[in-house]
């Protein structure tokens, strides 16, 4: 499985940008990382969780996930749209990017 | 004192919107601090909308009306604010952030009201409503349109605890709810640098103000020492330069299209800051370019407005306050002329101001 995710926005206005390749983790990393996709029911997410009226200094996410036998799909979310499930990923990816970036 | 024993969240909806609208004004004043202490913005929200937000408005209060609530780090916003830990007649809790995050909100309110004679965020007394703890290590501060949310930090980009200690990261986000309540700029494209753009300046005006720091003394600086490697999020002075791979930009000539609203607005931010030190280095900000961009912002820009919108408004009223070709007028034309905009001496172009949506240029 791979993973491309996509930070930006933020009262800091950084970007950050990460692609993870589950099989290049330690076995209870992927382990763990598959659990919060499923947990996440990420294929079933629509691709845009964006709509908002109000607001300001929140992040922006992209996620792009490619499974092994080749399924994939985008979403696109803020922290004031972001679905409650997607939720534990998201802070995963973000520790990881932050760790990437340094 | 445990603040939420003192006000009863159980009451349902409907019955606190027939006390606001039938009861006595001792029962009024009740069930409203009631309904702000309400765990629940959508309560509110639903009592707002029924009432119109009328009574309310006359009930207007003239104190500065501050709630911290902790989110007990719960990254999910529809859960805000949290559990109500502190607001006004209440002591120090033990939160370290509870209590600079509500010292702090006290702090920006003090500023609006005596620099600009403003009423909290809407002009009108609104209670202030911020959460701490949100989420886990979460590195960011947000202004959601009701509130203001503020995350630990993760240690690895923002410093813990910095996030909700920090007087400018809190002054930027409450004046993105002051912009929701005046000029309302759209967040994106040139009026969304704007919008980032009036809470900088205000933030670092805030800061200057509680330091009594001349234009020469301010570190021009928003959220200082909050970052693991960096001096800062932005400098207003030297855009571009806050931290390693800081990429706001300083000049018309960087922009371009599509570019993220938090580097652009280092062009009107370096506007600003070379306005001031044209008035005087040892001058202090708030008294003069301070009182042009207020009225800008509260009178002036609108949802669409550009950085020649602004150019040319900010100019205008500068003309108007000071007097034409007055130093301070002159301060503005060479600020932004510095950042390559050209105010327009024949003034600003209000049919274009108001009448068209231009956002993606």
């Amino acid at each position: 499985m791979k993973i491309f995710f996509e930070q930006s926005g933020g009262v800091a206005g950084i970007a950050n940008n990460i692609s993870i390749d589950s099989n290049s983790l330690d076995h209870q990393e992927a382990s763990e990382l598959q659990h919060l996709v499923d947990n996440s029911n990420f294929f079933d997410l629509p691709s845009e969780s964006t709509a908002q009226l109000r607001g300001a200094d929140y992040l922006e996410y992209k996620i792009t996930i490619e499974t092994n036998d080749n399924k994939k799909h985008s979403i696109k979310t803020t922290d004031l749209t972001i679905p409650p499930n997607v939720a534990p990923l998201i802070r995963y990816l973000r520790r990881k990017a932050v760790r990437e970036e340094r | 004192m445990n603040p939420s024993s003192s006000y009863c969240f159980i009451i349902p909806p409907d019955l606190l919107y027939q006390i606001i609208k039938e009861g006595t004004s001792e029962q009024k004043d009740k069930a409203i601090r009631t309904l702000e202490l309400s765990e629940s913005l959508r309560t509110q929200r639903s009592i707002l909308s029924k009432l119109g937000g009328s009574l309310l408005r006359v009930a207007g209060h003239q104190q500065k009306r501050r709630i911290v609530y902790d989110a007990k780090h719960s990254d999910y916003v529809f859960s805000l604010p949290g559990e109500p830990k502190r607001y006004e007649d209440t002591q120090d809790t033990g939160d370290k952030d509870v209590n600079r995050c509500f010292n702090n909100t006290g702090l920006v309110y003090d500023f609006y009201k005596e620099v600009f004679m403003r009423n909290s965020i809407d002009d009108n007394g609104m209670a202030m409503h911020s959460s701490v703890h949100f989420g886990v290590d979460f590195d960011n501060a947000i202004w959601t349109g009701n509130q203001m949310v503020y995350g630990d930090g993760s240690d690895l980009f923002l410093k813990k605890g910095s996030v909700a200690s920090n007087l400018t990261v809190t002054a930027h986000e409450l004046t993105h709810g002051v912009t929701d309540n005046e000029a309302n700029l759209v967040y994106r494209g040139q009026p969304g640098a704007m919008n980032e753009h009036m809470s900088d300046v205000f933030a670092i005006m805030c800061d200057q103000w509680f330091n009594k720091h001349t234009v020469a003394e301010s570190s021009w600086l928003i959220g200082k020492d909050m970052l693991v490697e960096g001096q800062a999020l932005r400098s207003i002075k030297e855009p571009g330069t806050a931290y390693p791979s800081d990429k706001q930009i300083s000049h018309i000539e960087d922009y371009h299209v599509g570019m993220r609203i938090h580097y652009s607005s280092g062009i009107p931010n370096r506007a600003f800051y070379l306005t001031c030190n044209e008035i005087g280095n040892n001058s202090y900000s708030w008294e003069k370019a301070g009182k042009v961009w207020y009225i800008a912002l509260k009178d002036r820009l609108r949802e669409y407005s550009r950085f020649q919108d602004a150019a040319d408004l900010l100019f205008d009223i500068a003309g108007s306050v000071f007097g034409k070709d007055s130093k301070e007028q002159n301060a503005v034309y060479k600020g932004w002329e510095a950042v390559g905009i050209i105010p327009r001496e024949e003034g600003p172009n209000l049919v274009k101001v108001i009448g068209e949506k231009r956002i993606q240029d």
